[in-house]
């Protein structure tokens, strides 16, 4: 058994395999047929190939040759057959060609036994039975092998300039293939020549057939470009390890004399390890080093795609991210449109942003949508076929064609779905690649994830949006509603400005009117206290006796400076009246012995006068009341006093007595000088004393009365006044309540003149 | 001998009263401000004081609060005899001990003793 047999081994077993495979998979479609009678043919030739490798005498190695070419004889027209019938290429021309081809191909079938055609075996290089080739073998290999494949490749060639998408990437393949295929095979001719060339090409010929195979079963192919970068990577770290070995197997020899002796073993615990880990690091480099330069394009592209899809994540503004998604597949893809669409409130799609002007903005093939939520995968229109078949469904084949018709008027050579929370938010609309390559394997791989990672940014940032505008609708309603509000507040706030400064300036003017008057009473009582303290003494004895004049004269000093103080004392109670300081201390108090509290005061001055005092006491007694003593005391006192300096004979009489069941009253009747009915009312403002008073009483402020008003009125009484005219006395009448609520803290504003 | 501090910044006045109260028979000290009165009343002890509230420098209520740390004058009877007739003074005065409060241009010397006598044990 020699490798070439082997060799015809792998062949056979692989062709049968393959034939068989397809042969099962369908018989009715004529690119399966070709191809099965391709791979008999192929069968064919290694099954007698094999046998001829192994065969011991000339005899039967010359008998299998000739089958073996009958095998490959029919290779090549099968070929031809097999690859018009996968480009459904059926003109005239080409069905000429082939007619031909059959022909020649069973003109040469009937040769096969001739010496013409194999004119014996012989032994050449390592070959005990190699076939010579006669005349009629050079014409069919230039017919059948250089005319009929290239014919083939030609119409291959063609077919692929004027092709997109997956046809021509099969196309590709099938170039590729053939082109390993039968330059693999034609080594095989080299010693039929002589030329002295062993047919180390045999082994790809399975290869060939199964490139050939993929290229037709396969719907979605994988990129040539990763499998020659896997292939580069693993023959690489192949050779390294090769490398390795026979180094290693060196260093033994010429360190340790041999493979197995002990120092041998020890070094090999050592760099067996060592050796892994190279491996890995190997690996790495290699890969890396292919993607720098052997495989730069795809290296970047793919990257490209995989950083998309990390940073999609870190995005939230819905612009944005459907921006990049876009520019970055056009780009990397090399695409002649991308497009996403959003899904509206009907349940149809609409565009997010034009791309080409002639497309429709909205999408709204309800299959598509149905399609998506069942297989949530992107969906490649040169597949729409594939899909249909696979359907028993007719409704479904027909809505299949239906999508496929459609996806070819949008110019959809892809669609992607957007899916988050298990509804399709989105599309996203994939043309054509501008190289007319179709979309491999890993493309549709990596637009898959792409197109989740997607779905999860776009849903998020729609929601991000939403929450947005909602925010800002509400701050626009907020504001309006509270435009109303701001306003009044303004006006409010302007109008409590405006009063508050008012008040500070009342403020202002009232606090300097009470401190010049604290200030100035305190400056008028120092001296005051002086002269009344010093003429008391004086009246005392305290500094010696005094003839009676000087007495007299001292008293009058005493009592001027006394009157003095009192006038004092009225302005400060006015200066705090005015401001609204006074505070009543609310105490219980008995009426009748304020009266004769009040009636005691007055006595002395009253008797000097030579007047009378009378005091009636009230028929049932008052009970007590609530009020404050001082101040009820102050405004009684200023009246009897009053009724006392204006009264030059007679006297005063006062009399206290119930009014009704919550009032009492206080009658004081002097038998004075009376008040003028004009000046009845005048008499209790502040500073005016009427014009008989005036002219009477010199030493009346004018605030007694005034003063006694406000404290009664504090108390919740009342002051009258009665007079009938000069000369003929007044009535002042006090009413008080028994029970009542007393406010303690009263504020006044001076009643103007 | 009773003895009594008056604590007067007005000459006049000041020489007024402690005229009277000498001749009632009190021994008299004078102070005219509140640092010059703690001194004074420290050394002498006096068994009354007549505080004045418009000092120079600070107001008699500094007087009033100061002697509160004092232990030996804390609890001298203080009579406050002065023209401020101010509500928020008065209460501070009560607050602060104060046995009375009146006003000078109205009492007759002779008056204030007569309230003198009733704090005076």
């Amino acid at each position: 058994m020699n490798f070439y047999a082997i060799a015809a081994l792998i062949n056979m077993i692989t062709s049968l395999l393959l034939g068989l495979f397809v042969f099962f998979k369908n018989k009715k479609s004529p690119i399966n047929n070709t191809f099965v009678l391709l791979s008999l043919a192929v069968f064919v030739w290694s099954i007698f190939y094999l046998l001829w490798q192994i065969s011991t005498d000339r005899a039967s190695a010359l008998l299998y040759t000739r089958l073996l070419s009958i095998g490959s004889t029919f290779i090549p027209i099968f070929y031809l057959h097999w690859v018009l019938s996968f480009l459904e290429i059926k003109d005239k021309k080409s069905k000429a060609v082939l007619f031909f081809g059959y022909l020649v191909t069973f003109l040469f079938l009937t040769m096969s036994f001739s010496p013409l055609f194999i004119r014996g075996v012989e032994k050449i290089l390592v070959f005990d039975f190699w076939p010579k080739a006669g005349p009629l073998y050079t014409l069919y290999l230039l017919i059948s092998y250089a005319g009929l494949v290239g014919y083939g490749l030609y119409v291959l060639a063609k077919n692929y300039l004027t092709n997109t998408g997956l046809k021509r990437y099969q196309i590709r393949y099938i170039i590729f293939g053939t082109i390993i295929g039968f330059f693999g095979g034609a080594t095989n001719f080299f010693l039929w020549y002589n030329i002295k060339i062993l047919p180390v090409g045999n082994v790809v010929v399975s290869l060939y057939v199964f490139i050939l195979f993929y290229a037709m079963i396969k719907y979605r192919l994988m990129d040539i470009r990763i499998i020659a970068r896997k292939v580069f990577i693993y023959f690489g770290i192949a050779a390294l390890t090769y490398g390795m070995f026979y180094g290693l197997i060196w260093l033994y020899y010429t360190a340790f004399g041999g493979l197995f002796t002990t120092p041998a073993y020890l070094l090999g615990v050592i760099i067996a390890p060592l050796f892994v880990a190279l491996f890995y690091t190997a690996d790495n480099w290699l890969k890396d080093f292919a993607n720098k330069y052997l495989f730069v394009s795809l290296y970047n592209y793919q990257e490209t795609i995989n950083k998309l899809i990390d940073g999609l994540v870190s995005y939230i503004d819905l612009d944005k991210i459907i921006n990049l998604i876009v520019g970055t597949i056009k780009k990397t893809m090399q695409l002649d449109r991308v497009d996403v669409f959003l899904a509206d409130a009907n349940g149809d799609y609409q565009i997010f942003k034009i791309d080409i002007q002639d497309i429709s903005a909205s999408i709204k093939n309800r299959f598509l949508v149905k399609f998506f939520l069942k297989n949530q995968k992107p969906l490649v229109r040169e597949e729409l076929p594939i899909l249909s078949e696979n359907s028993t469904n007719e409704k479904e084949k027909k809505d299949f064609a239906k999508l496929s018709d459609y996806m070819a008027k949008i110019k959809a050579a892809v669609c992607l779905p957007l899916i988050a929370n298990k509804k399709l938010i989105g599309i996203i609309v994939l043309g054509s690649k501008i190289s007319r390559d179709p979309y491999t394997n890993e493309d549709l791989n990596l637009l898959n994830v792409l197109s989740k990672q997607a779905g999860v940014a776009i849903e998020n940032a729609l929601q991000y949006k939403q929450i947005q505008e909602f925010g800002e609708t509400l701050q626009e309603k907020v504001y309006e509603q509270t435009k109303d509000i701001r306003k009044k507040n303004t006006y409010l706030l302007k109008a409590a400005q405006e009063e508050g400064a008012r008040k500070e300036e009342a403020e202002r003017i009232s606090k300097s009117k009470t401190e010049f008057i604290s200030i100035v009473s305190h400056q008028l009582r120092t001296p005051l206290t002086a002269i009344r303290g010093y003429t008391s003494m004086l009246k005392d004895g305290d500094f010696g006796g005094l003839s009676e004049e000087a007495d007299n004269a001292i008293n009058y000093i005493h009592e001027s400076s006394v009157g003095m103080i009192k006038l004092v004392n009225s302005l400060l109670a006015v200066s705090r009246l005015e401001k609204g300081q006074i505070e009543l201390k609310i105490q219980d108090i008995s009426i009748e012995d304020l009266l004769k509290e009040c009636v005691r005061d007055i006595k002395l001055v009253a008797d000097d006068k030579g007047l009378y005092i009378k005091y009636n006491k009230p028929d049932k007694p008052i009970p007590l009341i609530s009020g404050d003593p001082d101040k009820l005391k102050q405004a009684i006192g200023n009246i009897i006093n009053n009724a006392i300096h204006y009264t030059v004979e007679g006297g005063v009489e006062i009399t206290l007595s119930e009014k009704d069941a919550n009032t009492f009253c206080i009658q004081i009747k002097d038998t004075g000088i009376g008040i003028d009915k004009e000046d009845a009312q005048k008499i209790f403002k502040s500073f005016s004393r009427g014009k008989s008073g005036t002219e009477m009483y010199t030493q009346g402020t004018g605030l007694g009365l005034y003063v006694a008003k406000n404290f009664i009125e504090m108390h919740n009484g009342k002051l009258l006044v009665e007079s009938e005219g000069r000369n003929k006395g007044s009535v002042f009448t006090i009413e008080l309540p028994i029970k009542s609520n007393i406010e303690t803290k009263h504020d006044f504003v001076l009643t103007g003149d | 001998m009773k003895k009594v501090l008056i604590i007067e910044d007005e000459k006049i006045l000041s020489e007024m009263y402690r005229f009277k109260f000498t001749k009632e028979g009190y021994e008299v000290f004078a102070a005219i401000e509140v640092g010059e009165a703690l001194k004074l009343a420290q050394e002498h002890k006096p068994d009354l004081i007549i505080l004045d509230i418009l000092l120079p420098k600070e107001s008699g209520i500094a007087f009033l609060e100061k002697r509160q740390s004092m232990e030996a004058i804390k609890d001298i009877p203080v009579i406050v005899l002065s023209n401020f007739d101010d509500k928020e003074t008065k209460e501070k005065a009560f607050g602060l001990g104060a046995k009375d409060y009146l006003i000078k241009s109205n009492f007759n010397p002779k008056d204030v003793l007569e309230r003198m006598k009733l704090q005076i044990k």
